[in-house]
């Protein structure tokens, strides 16, 4: 038996695995970048950060520092704050040079000065365990409880937002590179001389990218769930079929992208810059909605967002079908939608 | 026997931003006939080519094949034609019989087929290695062998042998030979080289600038157009151009360096080099190197454009 479409596929995934390259780009460097952010982010080490204090006339006679010790522990953050007693330039190069997080001036009357960049999230946050540990206790007694169940942690939000990444690369690569590097070798011209079926030809990308993206999320996955406990809340069919449009979304895009280029620069120039787009956008790393609000309204229905939401709300918050019906819709919009239009303007030859 | 042309060319024209490729060109090619297509860089050979593969449409103009058109049976021209174009690579790390596997499932064809392409082409011992350790005649051998998957009626072949071994060049001219002689096949075959031109083709079309300057068996040029022989030759002191118009059978001087280094045509080498040679001794003149030879195409593309083939 010699049937093409077979062909097509299976000399794909054969040339997959004869070029080693290929197989740690697009396999273990998306696994490896998960476990590095994953435990970047869920690290349960103490975190260190130092202040200085100036060392003036007020310094021994307020109330507030000479209680302090010069190591204390935060618990809730889990912070351990060493406090260095300088005089003020040494204070102040140490600031510059970003060996301490913050300067603190002791003032008359136990008032106290903080020289800190606002911008700075950890010089913020010291501030804050100072002022309350400085300064007499509030009022009313507050309670702390950590969150660390599955499904709310940031392991929980990267992955779902990884396989998403991982599929949008996946295809848009795979696909859009494989068929711009077919017209440039010119084997895409000798093919169409043949009575090839340029649907089946596309339909054999697509066929192919659906196994590979499979193999590579169960690995990501399983991955997932063995180091890092990660669970999915909502049904499995539900990932499936966001999967499924996924793939369709971007394999159509990617054949959009595709339809044109003539060189390698130019090609690899697109690629690079709608890929690259999506992920700063889409919040696949971190949330988007620290982006303006009209971006937001957006950047929710950028194809990359409406999948790792859709992923998201599946795996952390049991969402059901309802509830990703839209963004399903909309992913297979855009996939069948650019497909249309880079079928009719595709340079075969 | 038929009774028209395989191929049917009527005036023609392809430009390419106001630059006209392929310029009213005209031209027939019969059953079982191999026609070289000669020309310079440039010359439109492969525009021409590409739009009887249906790969380029005519501004102007019909290509007719077995009475069919691009237009209306495309599907059926894809099936009685065999083509290989200029350099296709072939993915590098796909085998050759994966290769030959694949194109042939596109023309529907079993492995039977295509393992007895693979003796045709010769590259048996090469069936499981991968394109890209293939040599550079291996390579062409299997373009070729994709080519010819399915029998083709029509062959079409851009520089098959451009940059290869003259061994290599000689084992695919004998495929091309065994094809002629087995299936009847008839071919259009682009080239810079006169003597595969020679050796393969029963006509010869030389063009440029997108038009067909001579269109003839390799006979017929040599000796219609501009017959002659050629005598090259380099001297130590200058020589009129008076004294060389004088010697009797000489029909062109032609300079590359004034005086020192020259090309003669003639109508006979026998009868003109003695007297050449006796009038550079006895002006005590010396020959430093010296060539006489048949006129070649590229002699004939040169008296007909002033340029050589191989610019």
């Amino acid at each position: 038996m010699n049937n093409s479409f077979i062909n097509l596929v299976t000399l794909q995934i054969k040339e997959f695995y004869r070029e080693p390259e290929v197989l740690f780009w697009s396999v273990l460097f998306p696994l490896a970048l998960s476990a590095i952010l994953g435990f970047a982010f869920s690290q349960q080490g103490v975190k260190e950060s130092s202040v200085a204090i100036i060392e003036n006339t007020f310094t021994p006679i307020h109330a507030g520092i000479a209680r302090l010790q010069s190591q204390s522990f935060d618990s809730v953050s889990n912070r351990q704050i060493t406090l260095l007693v300088a005089q003020p330039e040494q204070a102040f190069l140490k600031l510059k040079r970003g060996e301490v997080v913050m300067v603190v001036e002791p003032a008359a009357n136990n008032n106290l000065i903080y020289h800190f960049d606002p911008a700075n999230e950890e010089a913020n946050l010291q501030y804050l365990l100072l002022e309350k540990k400085l300064h007499s206790p509030p009022a009313g007694a507050s309670t702390v409880r950590a969150v660390s169940t599955p499904g709310s942690r940031y392991i929980d939000f990267l992955i779902p937002g990884m396989i998403a990444f991982g599929l949008m690369n996946s295809c848009i690569w795979g696909i859009g590179w494989n068929l711009i590097e077919l017209r440039i070798k010119k084997l895409l011209r000798r093919m169409v001389a043949t009575p090839m079926s340029k649907s089946e030809f596309l339909l054999a990308q697509f066929t192919t990218r659906l196994l590979i993206t499979f193999f590579e999320n169960i690995l990501l996955v399983l991955l997932a769930y063995l180091v890092f406990d990660l669970q999915i809340q909502g049904s499995l069919l539900n990932v499936i079929l966001l999967f499924l449009a996924g793939n369709i979304a971007f394999g159509g895009i990617a054949i959009l992208i595709a339809s044109r280029p003539e060189r390698n620069q130019v090609g690899s120039g697109i690629i690079n810059f709608v890929t690259l787009a999506m992920t700063i956008l889409s919040g696949v790393f971190f949330s988007y909605t620290n982006f303006p609000e009209w971006a937001v309204k957006i950047i929710r229905y950028v194809p990359l967002t409406l999948l790792a939401d859709g992923l998201r709300s599946v795996f952390n918050e049991a969402a059901d079908f309802p509830q990703i019906a839209l963004q399903v819709v909309l992913l297979l919009g855009y996939g069948i939608i650019s497909f249309i239009i880079g079928l009719r303007v595709f340079k075969w030859y | 026997m038929h009774t028209s042309p395989l191929i049917t060319i009527q005036a023609i024209t392809k430009s390419f931003k106001g630059v006209k490729a392929v310029d009213n060109l005209t031209l027939s090619v019969g059953y079982n006939e191999y026609v070289a297509l000669l020309g310079p860089n440039g010359a439109g050979k492969t525009t021409l080519v590409e739009m009887i593969e249906g790969l380029q449409k005519p501004d102007s103009g019909s290509i007719t094949i077995q009475g069919k058109t691009w237009q209306k049976d495309a599907a059926f021209l894809r099936t009685i034609m065999g083509i290989s174009l200029q350099e296709t690579k072939f993915t590098d790390k796909m085998t050759v019989s994966e290769v030959l596997d694949l194109f042939g499932s596109f023309y529907k064809l079993g492995k039977k087929v295509t393992r007895q392409i693979l003796q045709t082409i010769r590259l048996e011992e090469k069936a499981k290695a991968y394109v890209v350790t293939l040599s550079g005649g291996q390579r062409q051998k299997l373009a070729l062998g994709v080519a010819m998957l399915n029998n083709p009626q029509l062959l079409l072949l851009d520089e098959p042998t451009t940059g290869l071994d003259p061994n290599a060049r000689r084992e695919i001219w004998d495929i091309l030979m065994q094809l002629k002689k087995e299936r009847g096949t008839s071919m259009i075959l682009t080239t810079h080289y006169m003597e595969e031109a020679a050796y393969l083709c029963d006509r010869i079309v030389i063009i440029d600038k997108g038009k067909i300057l001579a269109d003839d068996t390799l006979a017929t040029l040599l000796t219609s157009y501009d017959p002659g022989e050629v005598i090259a030759f380099q001297v130590s002191s200058p020589l009129a151009t008076n004294s060389l118009y004088e010697i009797r059978g000489v029909k062109d001087v032609h300079w590359i360096e004034e005086g020192v280094k020259g090309m003669l045509t003639v109508e006979s080498i026998t009868h003109t080099l003695p007297v050449l040679l006796n009038l550079v001794e006895s002006s005590g003149n010396t020959i430093t190197s010296f060539e006489s030879r048949k006129k070649t195409l590229d002699d004939l593309f040169r008296t007909m454009t002033g340029r050589s083939l191989h610019e």
